[in-house]
Formats: C-alpha cells, sequence, structure tokens
C-alpha cells in the first residue's frame, strides 16, 4: 500500500475510533444529534439532576399540556406550533422565532432546543473529550436568548426591553434560572406562572384605609407584565366588604381579537386603586390571587397575599 | 416609574359553554346515579308462608329511551364548558372546592356539584336562543340547594339578574335539625328511619362526584317506604333529597307516591324532582300493570289543566309526554296556540317537543293544524320568536344568529309534520336535509360543541333526540342516517347511543355486540350495548355478561369509571334475572378484598412502566420489550388513564416510549432507570408525576364492590358465605357494612357466629347491616339501637345472637 493510502486508511480508522468513543454502548449517534429522540434518552442518561428539573417545568411540557392544546386547538394554530416544539434556536438565530420541529413534538422545548449546535452542544464552558462536545457559547448567558420564543406571540421581549430590569443588567434567566445553591449551574425547573413561592415575588403590595377609601397600591416587580405572557393567567383583586358586597379587579391579557383593554401592570409600574367605603363599613378583607390556569376556582389559586382592616 | 389610578373596570372575555342534545329538562337524566337493586334486600329463600308474597321485580323490557341512553361514568359529562377562561373571566364565578376537571368536557374544575350549577346559568346567558328558560330554571331547581352558589353572584350579569332573583325564591331556605335525637330509637322503624334520614343527608342527589344513597340503596326495595315517609318530613332538605332517593326505586309505589308528591307540594324543588323520575319508572312497570300495579297520573293531568306557573307547566308537560300519557293532548295544543298567539319560544319548544313524543292517532288533524300554523308563521318572521332578554356582558366565540330560536322551532315543525304524515315525500326529504343544512348563515353553535357530530350537525341540538327518533319514520334512508350517526366516532355518544336504538334489531344488536368487543373508552357506549342486548332479550347478552365477569375476576385491579359501571351494569342485569351463579361472583370477592381504588392502577402501570424499563435493559430483546409495551399500552387504552391515549394514537405513543427507552444501556444505573421509567410513565398518563404536577380527574363514584356483594349474598350458598366471612378478616376494608348485609343475604347459619361479633363493631353501619342480616339467617329478632343506641343495649342483644349461633352450629 503506497504512503497516501496508507495514510487515508489510518485517517479513516481515526475518524472510525473517534466515533466509537463517541457512541453509547449502544452505537447511537452522538447526543447533540439525538433532537429526535426524547430528552430523558438523548440528554438525561448524564444529566439526570438536569432532566429532572427540567420535566417538571413548562418547557418540557409546552407541546403536551392541556392549556396550551385548548387554546392552540391542537396546534392547529400553526404560529404557535415552532415554540412549543423547536428546532436549535441558536442555528436560526435569536432575532426570530426557531424552526418547527416537526418530529418528537411531545418533548417541547427540547435540552437541544436551547443547548443544540451543528456540531456540538451550547454551554457555559467548553469541555474537550465530553460526549455530547460542549463549548462555550457567550450567548446562553443573553437576555436576547430567550427572545426567539418569548417574544414572538407572546410579546415578553419588549416588556422587558423597557423595564428597569433591562437597564439594570438583570436578564431573564437571573430570576427564571437562578444559580443552584452548589454552584452547579443554573436550575432549569419551574420558576415561573406555575410556582406560588415565585409568583409571590413578583408584586410588591399594601392596602391602608385613607378617609373614606380603602387605597391599594400594587407595585410590578418584574421585568415584564404581570401576570406574564399568556392570557390563561390572571391576577384578581378581591375586595369584600361584607354584608355591603365586594368588588373585582381583574388583570389579564387579552385573546386575539377579543375586544378588552390589557390592563396588566406594566414593568414596573405602581398602580393605585381605590375603592369607596359602603356606609357603615367597618371591617374590610382584600385578597390577592393569581391563576396560573384558567378556570381554576379561587380555592387553587396561588394567595399572593391577605390583608383585613379590622 | 408608572403610577395610574384605575378604578374597578367591568370584565367582557370570552366565554363558551355547549349546549347538549334534548332538552335542559332530561339533562340530569345523564348524571351518574347509584340506584338499589330491585328487590327485597334479603330474598326468600324458605318456603312461602301462607300467601305472603310480595310483588314481584319488574323486568326493564323497554328499549331504553334515547334521552335515556349512555349515562355518563364522569361527573362532567355534560357540562362542555369549551373555554378554558371562565374564572379568570367571569368576576360572578363563586368559589369551589377541590377536583379537577375531565378532557374534553371541562377543563379544571372544583367540585362537580359547582360545575353542575353553573353550566345551566352559563347556558342561558351566553345561548339563550338554545334553551327555554323555564326549562332551565326547573333543572336548576332539580338541583336545588348548591344552585344558591352561583345565585348571588350571576345576579351581577344583567341578563341573569331575572333567572337568578326567581331561582332564589323558589328554592327558598332549607331548613334542617342541626343535632342529632338525644335519645335512642325504641323500635328498628324508627332506627331505619334514622339511618334513612342520615343517609339522604350525606351526599347531594345531583353531585356527579358524589355516593348519593351508595349505602341507602344496600337494602334494596326495603327502605323505599322509609325513603317516602321522609318526603313528608319537616326538614326541607331531607324532604327534598328523599324525592330524589325515592325517585331511583323502579317500582310502581315509589310512581304513585311520586305522583302524590307533585300534586301536593308547594316547594318547587321537590315539584320537579318528583315529576323529573316519573318517567324511567313508568318505563320500567308499565309492562306489568297486573303485577305491580298502575300509575294513575289523573292528579297531574288535572294539575295541567289549571297549573299558571310557567316554570311548573314546563315541569308537567315534559314529564307527562315523556311518560306517554295521551290524555293531556288537547291541553297541550291549547297551551300551544296561547304560545304561538304570544310568541312565546318557550312555551312552544316545551309543548311541539312534548307532542313530538305520541303517535297522534286520535288528534292527528288538530296537531297538524297546529304544527302547521307554527311552520307557517316561524316562516313569515324569524326572528319574532328571538328571546326577549338584555344583552349579556359576556360573549360567547360565536354569538347564535337572531334566528336560531326559530330554527330550533322549524326542526321541531318538521319533526313533528314528518311524525304525522310518514308517507310525505318533500316532508321526508326535508327531514333528511336538515342533517346538512346551515341555513342563511352559518349557525356559530356547530364550531363550538366538545363533539365533531358532523353527522347531525345541521339539526339544532334540543332537536336531535327527535329528530334520531323520526329517522326510521322516512324509511332506508332515515336508516342510513341513522347509521351514519352511529359510525361517526367524534360524534356525541348519546347521540350514537340513540341512534342505535332506532335501528331494527339485528343491526343495534350486531354493534352492541361489536361495541362490547372493541369499545373506545371514553365513549360509555359499553354500557348502553350491554343493557340494550338485556332489553332485547338476546342471549348472547347473557354470554357478553358472563365474560365480562370473567375479565373482572382476572384483571385484579380497579379500573376507570367507565370501565366499573360496565361491570357493575353486567352483574346488575345476570342478578336481576337470576342468572348469575356463585361460581362465576365468588372469584370476584377479591376485588373487594384488595378495597382497590383508583389509584391502584395508577401504581399499577407505574410498576409496568418499571418493568418495561428493566427488560429494555436486561433482556435487550425487542419481541419482549414490545411485548411488554403492548401491556402496557393496552391496560392504559382499556382504562381510560389518558384521553390522549387512544387506539388511534397508540402508535404514536409507543413511538415515543421507545424513544425513551432509547437511552437505556447495561450501564444505566439505577437512578437513570427510574428517571426513564417516571418519563415513560407520564407519557403514559399524560399528565406529570411529581408533587404538584398531577391533576386528580373528576370521578363518578361506581360502587361495583357493593354489586359484587350484594349479587355474591344473593346468589347465597355455601361457597359464597365462606368467601365472604373470609373478607371479614381485614378489620380496614372499607366495604365490610356490605360485607356484613351480603353475608345475611346467604341466609347460612355459618354467617352467624361472624355476624353476631359484627354486633360489637365501632362502626355503627356495619353493626345495623350485621343487624339486618342476623334477623334473617336466624329468623329472631333481638332489636337495640345498633346506630345510637347504648352499649350496654347493644351488649345484651349480641349475646343472644351469639347464644343462637352456639346453639345452631
Amino acid at each position: 500500500m503506497g504512503g497516501a493510502a496508507r495514510l487515508i486508511a489510518a485517517s479513516l480508522a481515526a475518524i472510525a475510533v473517534a466515533c466509537l468513543a463517541l457512541r453509547g454502548d449502544r452505537g447511537e449517534r452522538p447526543p447533540h444529534e439525538r433532537i429526535d429522540v426524547p430528552s430523558v434518552a438523548a440528554c438525561g442518561r448524564c444529566h439526570a439532576d438536569v432532566y429532572r428539573e427540567w420535566s417538571q417545568s413548562l418547557h418540557a411540557r409546552a407541546w403536551t399540556n392541556e392549556n396550551v392544546l385548548r387554546a392552540t386547538r391542537n396546534f392547529e394554530r400553526e404560529s404557535c406550533r415552532a415554540c412549543h416544539s423547536p428546532l436549535p434556536a441558536l442555528a436560526t438565530g435569536l432575532d426570530r422565532a426557531p424552526d418547527y420541529r416537526e418530529f418528537n413534538q411531545e418533548d417541547g422545548v427540547h435540552c437541544l432546543s436551547c443547548h443544540g449546535l451543528p456540531d456540538g452542544v451550547a454551554a457555559t464552558r467548553t469541555i474537550e473529550g465530553a460526549p455530547c462536545r460542549p463549548r462555550a457559547e457567550p450567548r446562553l448567558g443573553l437576555a436576547e436568548f430567550c427572545f426567539p420564543c418569548h417574544e414572538p406571540t407572546h410579546q415578553a421581549f419588549s416588556e422587558y426591553a423597557v423595564s428597569n430590569a433591562r437597564r439594570d443588567g438583570v436578564r431573564c434567566m437571573d430570576c427564571h434560572m437562578p444559580e443552584r445553591e452548589d454552584g452547579s449551574g443554573r436550575s432549569h425547573g419551574p420558576h415561573g406562572g406555575m410556582n406560588p413561592e415565585f409568583v409571590k415575588l413578583a408584586l410588591d403590595w399594601d392596602c391602608r384605609i385613607e378617609n373614606d377609601e380603602l387605597v391599594v397600591r400594587l407595585e410590578n416587580e418584574t421585568g415584564h407584565k404581570f401576570p406574564g405572557e399568556i392570557p390563561s393567567r390572571s391576577f384578581l383583586l378581591k375586595v369584600d366588604f361584607g354584608e355591603a358586597g365586594s368588588e373585582t379587579v381583574l388583570l389579564r391579557k387579552p385573546h386575539k381579537q377579543e375586544d378588552r383593554e390589557d390592563d396588566r401592570l406594566l414593568p414596573d409600574e405602581v398602580r393605585i386603586l381605590r375603592f369607596a367605603l359602603p356606609e357603615n363599613v367597618e371591617d374590610v378583607r382584600v385578597r390577592l390571587l393569581f391563576l396560573p390556569l384558567p378556570l381554576l376556582p379561587e380555592e387553587h389559586a396561588f394567595v399572593l397575599g391577605e390583608w383585613s382592616s379590622g | 416609574m408608572l403610577a395610574a389610578v384605575l378604578l374597578a373596570v367591568p370584565v367582557r372575555p370570552d366565554l363558551e359553554v355547549a349546549v347538549p342534545p334534548g332538552s335542559p329538562l332530561t339533562w340530569t337524566r345523564s348524571f351518574p346515579a347509584i340506584t338499589p337493586l330491585p328487590g327485597p334486600a334479603f330474598p326468600d329463600r324458605r318456603p312461602p308462608k301462607e300467601a305472603e308474597q310480595g310483588p314481584p321485580r319488574t323486568e326493564a323490557t323497554a328499549r331504553p329511551g334515547s334521552e335515556n341512553a349512555a349515562r355518563a361514568t364522569t361527573g362532567l359529562g355534560l357540562l362542555r364548558i369549551t373555554t378554558w377562561d371562565l374564572t379568570s373571566e367571569v368576576r360572578w364565578v363563586s368559589r369551589a372546592t377541590q377536583g379537577l376537571g375531565w378532557r374534553h368536557q371541562g377543563p379544571m374544575a372544583g367540585d362537580g356539584l359547582y360545575w353542575v350549577s353553573l353550566t345551566p346559568l352559563l347556558r342561558l346567558m351566553l345561548h339563550r336562543a338554545l334553551v327555554s328558560e323555564t326549562e332551565v330554571l326547573a333543572h336548576m331547581l332539580e338541583i336545588g340547594d348548591p344552585v344558591r352558589r352561583v345565585l348571588d353572584s350571576a345576579r351581577t350579569e344583567p341578563s341573569l339578574r331575572g333567572p337568578a332573583d326567581e331561582l332564589a325564591e323558589r328554592l327558598g331556605v332549607e331548613r334542617t335539625l342541626v343535632d342529632p335525637p338525644e335519645t335512642s330509637a325504641q323500635s328498628r322503624q324508627e332506627m331505619l328511619l334514622r339511618f334513612a334520614r342520615e343517609e339522604l343527608l350525606r351526599f347531594h342527589p345531583y353531585d356527579p362526584e358524589g355516593a348519593f344513597g351508595r349505602r341507602l340503596f344496600l337494602f334494596g326495595d326495603e327502605l323505599e317506604r322509609h325513603v317516602a315517609g321522609l318526603t313528608r318530613s319537616g326538614e326541607t332538605r331531607v324532604a327534598r333529597n328523599a324525592t330524589a332517593a325515592l325517585g331511583r326505586y323502579a317500582t310502581a309505589s315509589a310512581g304513585r307516591e311520586l305522583i302524590r308528591l307533585a300534586s301536593q307540594t308547594d316547594d318547587d324543588v321537590v315539584f320537579v324532582r318528583a315529576l323529573a323520575a316519573l318517567p324511567s319508572i313508568s318505563r320500567t312497570v308499565a309492562r306489568t300493570p297486573e303485577a305491580s300495579g298502575t300509575i294513575d297520573w289523573t292528579p297531574l293531568e288535572q294539575l295541567l289543566a289549571v297549573e299558571e306557573d310557567q316554570v311548573r307547566v314546563a315541569a308537567l308537560v315534559s314529564t307527562l309526554s315523556r311518560a306517554g300519557v295521551d290524555g293531556i293532548v288537547p291541553r297541550l295544543l291549547e297551551l300551544g296556540h296561547v304560545g304561538l298567539a304570544k310568541r312565546d319560544g318557550d312555551v312552544l319548544d316545551g309543548v311541539m317537543a312534548a307532542l313530538g313524543r305520541y303517535a297522534h292517532k286520535e288528534h292527528h288533524a288538530e296537531v297538524l293544524g297546529f304544527v302547521e300554523e307554527v311552520d307557517k308563521r316561524i316562516r313569515k318572521n324569524q326572528r319574532a320568536f328571538r328571546p326577549d332578554r338584555p344583552e349579556p356582558s359576556s360573549q360567547p366565540d360565536f354569538k347564535d344568529s337572531p334566528e336560531a330560536r326559530a330554527q330550533v322551532l322549524l326542526h321541531r315543525a318538521i319533526v313533528l309534520r314528518t311524525r304525522l304524515d310518514p308517507l310525505d315525500e318533500e316532508l321526508a326529504a326535508e327531514l333528511l336535509a336538515l342533517r346538512d343544512t346551515v341555513g342563511g348563515t352559518e349557525f356559530a353553535w356547530q364550531r363550538r360543541e366538545s363533539y365533531t357530530n358532523a353527522t347531525i350537525r345541521g339539526v339544532m341540538p334540543p332537536v336531535r333526540f327527535q329528530y334520531i327518533e323520526t329517522l326510521p319514520f322516512v324509511g332506508d334512508e332515515g336508516f342510513e342516517a341513522l347509521r351514519d350517526i352511529l359510525l361517526e366516532v367524534g360524534a356525541d355518544p348519546m347521540m350514537r347511543a340513540a341512534a342505535v336504538a332506532e335501528l331494527p334489531y339485528a343491526e343495534r344488536t350486531q354493534f352492541a355486540l361489536e361495541a362490547l368487543e372493541s369499545w373506545i373508552p371514553g365513549t360509555g357506549l359499553r354500557a348502553f350495548a350491554l343493557e340494550l342486548l338485556f332489553l332485547d332479550r338476546d342471549p348472547d347478552g347473557v354470554e357478553v355478561a358472563h365474560r365480562l365477569l370473567d375479565d373482572l375476576a382476572l384483571s385484579g385491579i380497579t379500573l376507570s369509571p367507565e370501565a366499573r359501571n360496565v361491570y357493575a351494569l353486567a352483574l346488575r342485569l345476570l342478578v336481576e334475572r337470576e342468572l348469575a351463579e356463585a361460581s362465576s361472583l365468588v372469584p370476584l370477592l377479591n376485588i373487594v378484598a384488595a378495597g382497590a381504588t383508583p389509584g391502584t392502577l395508577t401504581d399499577r402501570i407505574r410498576e409496568m412502566a418499571a418493568q418495561l424499563v428493566q427488560e429494555a435493559v436486561v433482556t435487550k430483546k425487542k419481541a419482549v420489550v414490545q411485548a411488554s409495551l403492548d401491556r402496557l399500552l393496552d391496560l392504559s387504552i382499556e382504562h381510560s388513564v389518558n384521553p390522549r391515549l387512544t387506539p388511534e394514537t397508540r402508535e404514536r405513543h409507543e413511538e415515543r416510549i421507545h424513544g425513551q427507552l432509547d437511552g437505556l444501556g447495561r450501564a444505566s444505573d439505577e437512578a437513570y432507570r427510574e428517571l426513564v421509567a417516571e418519563a415513560i410513565l407520564e407519557s403514559v398518563l399524560g399528565h406529570p408525576v411529581g408533587p404538584g404536577g398531577a391533576p386528580t380527574p373528576l370521578l363518578a363514584t361506581v360502587p361495583l364492590e357493593e354489586e359484587i356483594l350484594l349479587a355474591v349474598g344473593r346468589v347465597g350458598g355455601a361457597a359464597a358465605a365462606k368467601g365472604l366471612i373470609r373478607l371479614l378478616d381485614d378489620a380496614e376494608n372499607p366495604h365490610r357494612g356490605a360485607i356484613a348485609l351480603a353475608l345475611g343475604m346467604t341466609g347460612e347459619r355459618s354467617a352467624a357466629e361472624p355476624l353476631a361479633r359484627l354486633l360489637l363493631d365501632g362502626d355503627p353501619f356495619v353493626r345495623l347491616c350485621a343487624y339486618e342480616g342476623l334477623r334473617y339467617v336466624t329468623g329472631e329478632d333481638h332489636f337495640a339501637d345498633w346506630i345510637g343506641g347504648s352499649s350496654r343495649e347493644r351488649a345484651l342483644s349480641a349475646e343472644r345472637y351469639f347464644r343462637w349461633a352456639a346453639q345452631h352450629d
């Protein structure tokens, strides 16, 4: 065999060895190519903890949760598909919606939807020799990273763009993917509208009686409107005047074509609500409720706060 | 920083709720309801003494009417709130308690009774043209006091203020004693009466999740007269619930008592509840008048002749016509003419629906004249019959057209005219064309239903049942249309059941057998199919029922409400006809022993997912893994654990699970295997399995264990007694009362000693059941107040039974 042929053969052999090294013990493709496989199999083998966090999040349920299925009529609404079953966002860029992943949709926002690169996975650092070929990708750390899915129909980024959070350099992941206490990275768990303790952080508020009025102050502490993003979330302020009746204020994003004003709290907004006290009313009770899902009875609402004048 | 002063703003949300087929007065007929096993609690196994025999059990020989078809086994079956945004949107939605929704029939919800109370108001608000206000009010009165939970709030809605005020006034205040009596019952009858009273208050009769009558009805017809007596109670709630309970007894005596009640009561709730049960009772007893006595409708006919209250008139019209009382036809025509003159669409709708239930041999010309007049007037001015109500502050996605009410009446007219003149080819063509008709504008209601209903979409929902019942009148094409409806898999199961009931015997039998073999979960059709076979006296029905029991014995786990309902029905049908055998029933006691709950099914699926993972790791043989996966999916589909996992979507789920298994290898550690198993479990169940993630579906209570026990007790014999005694070893089994009753029902002497021990049990209900059983077994009555009396007295009486047991051992 001539020198060139030996070189070619050796190269091929080396490639073959490298490929074998990359494959799992069942001869699979490298992890970064496996967005067609459920996340538990694609990435969960090595990243069990992160997978477990993710599996509890709405990202994991982006395609299958009943609320979404109802709202999109089982994804008859095509405009919703790409963000609820995205191909790697980094491939298409951060200035537009990702491409639609028309297979393995049940995985919703797959690990590789965020971390997928053509030749490896996006990470905070490069690790040579790791099977999934992680390499440092600075775009992961940008607030803009969330733009492709959270802006086109939900406009979360435009809201954020005019917020104090943006001004102060607070990014989406700083709140929604907090650092783990053990320093092992950021939590991929449910830090959003389905987490009652998390939602409580969104609002600062107080109540007082002033002259003949109940005065309620609401301050939006988030970097976007409150409630955020989707019309299925609502904030309910309930004022109970006892036998004299009650008042309710509902803040919610309107549905498309709904003849309703978007009365949600703007980012950083302080809103003062005044309610005239009925005659002879001594005891007033206020409840601040967050309904993460439509048709949720009040008993299941997140109680953000309660106040009583008595 | 932004600040704004904002006053409370009105909401204008989007809302939607579907309108089920038929009349509002029949909506409750599809609520889950526990009924007593007909006949006495304790079968007469001894040679008859003198001529002392009770009336023989009646046999249900009538075909199930379409309005009774496919009783829902999931409580939200008829709510069909098709919007998700209710509590967020509508200011006046009030409190609810735990429980979450069930697939397409409802989103996440509060307790079933809350939604049952709310939905009719939503229909009245959003689809006034499609529902009769008087009938909706009657329906809500039938539900009764729980409706109050939404009334105060509903009053803030302008379009509902009137109905809400009216309902509140009619409901009145329910008076109930707060404290139980302090003294012991002095007789068995008094004790049973107290027991019945307490049972009537434990659950609400219209709670789709509740267990109203679960213990009460264990005693068969035994407690009917106590319940009847309690309809006269000074405690309003007791009287009302007793009326509802009485309606569950399929006896002529119950029918007569209900008629007496309806004709005498001032209480609108009692009135409507009494009337609601009568049509099905009348069908049951109609075939054996010589054995069970007749029902005299005269008091109600007389009442209809003079009644002026429109809600009561609506309820009377509906009941009497559904019971086939043709003496009221002249009065119906009278009401109809008045309604026509006043352009009262509610009255017209009720009258025309009623007229559509008769054959009209006697009043053919008058009815035809009336309906032609209606037809002419409506076609002349379709908007004239539009209900006059304030606009609601919330709108549905698609508003009803101004002609919607007129279209309902027109469709009724077409149906009625076809029935009056079935040979008229033009009418037949018009009837058949209704299915696809969309009228001048597309009717918005067609796009908002929970089911596809493509084969009947042109027919207005209130008219659909009668439309289906009329299709056979037009011959072959009508039967073709029925087949279309039946074969549309996505159609409302009630429509499909109604269609199959109208097909010729051979066809409906074939359908029933196929439905029982390869059923589609979530349709409720399997129960209907079984009932149909028995009502048609098809010999295959008995064989199928026996096979179902064999399946049940093998399954060993508890099942979805729908599946439980089918098995309970199989047991009931076999026992009623004395076709059940101990050899097939006694093995079913294992299910009672398991004390299984729906949670057990999830555990079983969890185990199977774990096993599947294990096999994928260990065997690597595709065939083995596939077989395991098949078993998992078979079980899940059969028991409807996930509404999105069906035979049609099975392949996709299979693909996904294979994908989830893809990462497993021999080196996979335990933690990873658990992770994969959990992922598979979530895929199968369709919801997260972690804490805070799993929705609890709304589950109807189907007393399958009690049916098994009653069946075993009825059949009797030494093997039955032995099996029941063994069950008593488990002091924690929640069914011990029913076990005691069943044991007594066997009549076996061996039952005496274990029953005597139960007289000392800490549970009053267990003691009661043991005592009733011992009376039967021993023939001796050693009364003590087993529920509330002193332990000393109970011990003394118990001692007497122990002595009997020892002497007859």
